[in-house]
């Protein structure tokens, strides 16, 4: 019945295409260049396509081709952005390199792989005339290593009331990296310590407010987090801090700010959450005057349930294609999903290839994954839009 | 000699120098005009005058009266670079501006009044043709202000093998500002910490180098302090830490970096302070890798006894002039002393006029005062170098 459609899947077409993505460089907020080789790329197979600006010169891009009648929509979904390099590539982060089965590059997992098999799949349809119903469509939304802004931007379009999405993200259904039954949410504490200035050689007559940051920050393990049945507990990391001098003086200084990142388990509110640090730092019974504040990006935890159409379909269709049992869980990673089901309503399917190191220096995609995801969302389309 | 000199201190001679000084700008970094005004009144009193190029631009300018016997050596020192404007001045802080007893400009009190005070001394020495025994000399530094690289140099001329020198800082012996016996020595430590990045949402994989940074930052109070009978311990400060994110991104941070600054006492030293830091960085058995090292300025501590010639000669001096006895401490201002006493080892006394909001806005000195900060600045040369 698919065997037209799989035959059309072309795994170097796939290779190739991340290749090209790769030397794309697309950092977060540099999103615009890959964004217009998506859209040529999507229009040289036919689909009717458009850039949509979410800030000046930040476009997520959208391509769709309806089916034979009215029927459900599908999404594809994949972000744009990688985050920025960090320290210790050993190779040109803009260059995909080949080592045996691995391919280095940045974002090459996180995640332009993915992106390459949406299109993959989509060229498939294409060539194939696959005769579906309803509506086949592709986005690529900008700033999800951010503050979501893309996927936020999309659920206010017309591509914000499909029926479900499939997200490339590097969840492959193994040990160590299984697909999203839900996400927890996550909030950005944003926190002003104030203290006193006074000449250096006198701390005494002071109030050192980045002493005073530094020991809320060595007891932020007091911090309470809940229990859930399915989640866990959430978790926190110090992203930054800033405080002291901007031109040398041996000065008390009188403020330092401080950021901590809190994923939230359901349950867990924001009020909650801010109620928890607050408790936290009156305890400490600090000099300083300390005001915790949150920033965005903030995000809503969800949940969903096996039963769920897109998720039963995947569920065949994995254990068709793999050979074996998906693993599913209740994940603490933030994807763009936390906006399209947390806020939006809209079912996700995370389902890309096996992780490898993403954010981290030397990111790669292990290739021999990637005609299964293809052929795997090529399943999973012709069965939803069946 | 001292009643001689004393009928030859001209005390307009003392504002005038002042007011011309206060007019050129020697904000630090730009002493080189101050330099040159200096080296033509040096030699216009008839001093054997040099200059000794520091940086490009910025000179310190020497001036000396030998002695027709051989004797001790003493010098009068003074830095010639004033901090920058601040902001909220009243009045053009180049201009000198008088109102009532107060002489208002920059740098008026921190320190050309000083600077002033001690060439209307050496003016009356050389119009009352007095003889000295051994020599004495003036020194103009750059740099006080910042990294003391003027005092610095001076060490590295033979003015390093000073008997004593006489710091024109406003320092006038009483509760306001006591005569330093000994000033604390200090350091900026430098430390870079280095985790490892991974997904902040798995903080688990990662080393969060700002975690790890507060952590020691939290634990500084265990630094040792040794203390000292006179100065009892130092102390420590945070100045800056900065660490995590340029753009956001939800990394877990892999470098932070802090500055303490530190006071030492007599006993500790740089390299001692930064055993200590080292010792305590280890005790707490972080992920991170931590490099400990200091930034300039650093300076080390010292101590003198009241026995000192130099304080010998000052104390009878200040309680016949000023009617008192002086106050003394154990004291935390870094000065130029920190150099020529903690490195040099050349004993020094700090004596000048009243502090009027030096490093502030409308910084100003008390002309009343100056009459007998000349006095006693030749009433201390001639006891110095006769004894």
């Amino acid at each position: 019945m698919y065997e037209d459609l799989l035959k059309k899947l072309d795994d170097s077409y796939a290779i190739k295409t991340l290749e090209e993505m790769i030397r794309i460089p697309s950092v977060v907020k540099e999103e615009k260049d890959l964004a217009e080789y998506l859209r040529e790329k999507l229009d040289g197979l036919g689909l009717e396509t458009e850039l949509h600006e979410v800030e000046p010169g930040r476009p997520n891009v959208y391509a769709r081709f309806k089916g034979a009648k009215e029927g459900k929509r599908l999404n594809l979904c994949g972000h744009t952005d990688t985050v920025p390099v960090v320290d210790g590539w050993g190779t040109d982060p803009f260059k995909p390199v080949r080592k045996g089965n691995r391919l280095h590059g940045l974002g090459s997992n996180d995640m332009k792989a993915g992106l390459a098999c949406a299109l993959n799949t989509i060229r498939a349809f294409v060539e194939s005339e696959y005769r579906f119903d309803g509506e086949l469509s592709f986005s690529g939304v900008v700033d999800e290593e951010a503050y979501g802004e893309g996927a936020k931007a999309m659920l206010r379009t017309d591509y914000g009331k499909v029926d479900a999405i499939v997200l490339g993200e590097a969840n492959n259904g193994e040990e160590g990296s299984e697909i999203h039954l839900g996400i927890t949410g996550k909030i950005l504490y944003d926190i002003q310590v104030k203290g006193k200035a006074a000449h250096g050689f006198n701390p005494e007559e002071g109030i050192n407010a980045i002493e005073e940051a530094g020991v809320i920050l060595a007891n932020l393990g007091k911090l309470r987090f809940k229990e859930h049945p399915r989640f866990g507990k959430g978790n926190y990391s110090t992203l930054k801090i800033e405080g002291g001098y901007k031109v040398y003086s041996v000065v008390v200084p009188a403020s330092c700010r401080f950021e901590v990142n809190r994923l939230l388990v359901p349950g867990e509110t924001v009020e909650y959450a801010v109620e928890d640090m607050t408790r936290l730092v009156k305890n400490l019974k600090l000099k300083s005057d300390v005001e915790v504040n949150t920033k965005p990006p903030l995000y809503a935890a969800y949940e969903m349930k096996r039963t769920e159409p897109i998720i039963k379909i995947f569920d065949e269709v994995y254990r068709e294609v793999v050979g074996k049992a998906p693993l599913y869980n209740y994940s603490k990673s933030i994807t763009d999903a936390n906006t399209f089901t947390g806020e939006g309503g809209i079912p996700c399917l995370h389902l890309g290839p096996k992780p490898g190191g993403a954010h981290q220096k030397n990111e790669y995609v292990e290739l021999d994954w990637l005609p299964l995801v293809s052929k795997m969302y090529a399943l999973i389309a012709a069965r939803f839009l069946g | 000699m001292v009643k001689d000199v004393n009928t030859k201190i001209d005390d307009s001679y003392t504002v005038r120098k002042l007011e011309e000084m206060i007019v050129i700008n020697s904000v630090v970094g730009q002493e080189g005009e101050l330099a040159e005004y200096l080296r033509g009144e040096l030699e216009a009193l008839g001093l054997r005058t040099e200059t000794q190029e520091v940086e490009p631009g910025r000179p310190n300018v020497y001036g000396r009266i030998k002695g027709e016997k051989h004797g001790k050596r003493l010098n009068f020192n003074g830095h010639m670079d004033t901090v920058p404007v601040v902001e909220g001045w009243d009045t053009d802080p180049f201009k000198p501006v008088r109102e009532g007893d107060k002489l208002h400009g920059l740098g008026s009190c921190d320190m050309k009044a000083g600077i002033a005070s001690i060439l209307t001394m050496l003016k009356a020495i050389q119009d009352s043709g007095h003889n000295l025994r051994g020599e004495l000399s003036f020194s103009g530094v750059i740099d006080e202000e910042a990294y003391g690289k003027g005092a610095k140099a001076m060490l590295k001329t033979d003015l390093a093998k000073m008997d004593a020198i006489v710091l024109a800082e406003p320092y006038p012996g009483d509760e306001s500002k006591p005569i330093p016996l000994g000033i604390t020595g200090k350091i900026l430590y430098d430390i870079n910490v280095k985790g490892r990045a991974a997904h902040g949402f798995r903080p688990h994989l990662g080393i969060n180098a700002v975690e790890d940074a507060a952590k020691i930052v939290t634990n500084l109070d265990k630094l040792s302090f040794l203390d000292h009978p006179d100065f009892r311990k130092g102390n420590y400060c945070t100045l800056k830490f900065e660490g995590g994110y340029k753009v956001y991104s939800v990394v877990i941070p892999a470098s932070a970096r802090f500055e303490v600054n530190r006071l030492l006492v007599p006993g500790e030293t740089v390299q001692t302070a930064i055993a200590d830091m080292e010792r305590l960085v280890k005790s707490l058995n972080l992920k991170s890798e931590v490099e400990v090292k200091t930034k300039p300025p650093r300076y080390e501590a010292y101590v003198m006894s009241g026995d000192d010639p130099i304080m010998k000669a000052f104390d009878p001096v200040y309680r016949e002039v000023m009617g008192k006895a002086p106050l003394y401490e154990y004291a935390y201002g870094i000065t130029d002393a920190n150099i020529f006493a903690g490195e040099g080892h050349i004993p020094c006394l700090h004596l000048g006029p009243k502090r009027g909001g030096a490093h502030e806005k409308n910084e100003y000195v008390s002309l009343s005062c100056l009459p007998s900060v000349s006095r006693m600045y030749a009433m201390i040369a001639d006891r110095f170098l006769s004894g």
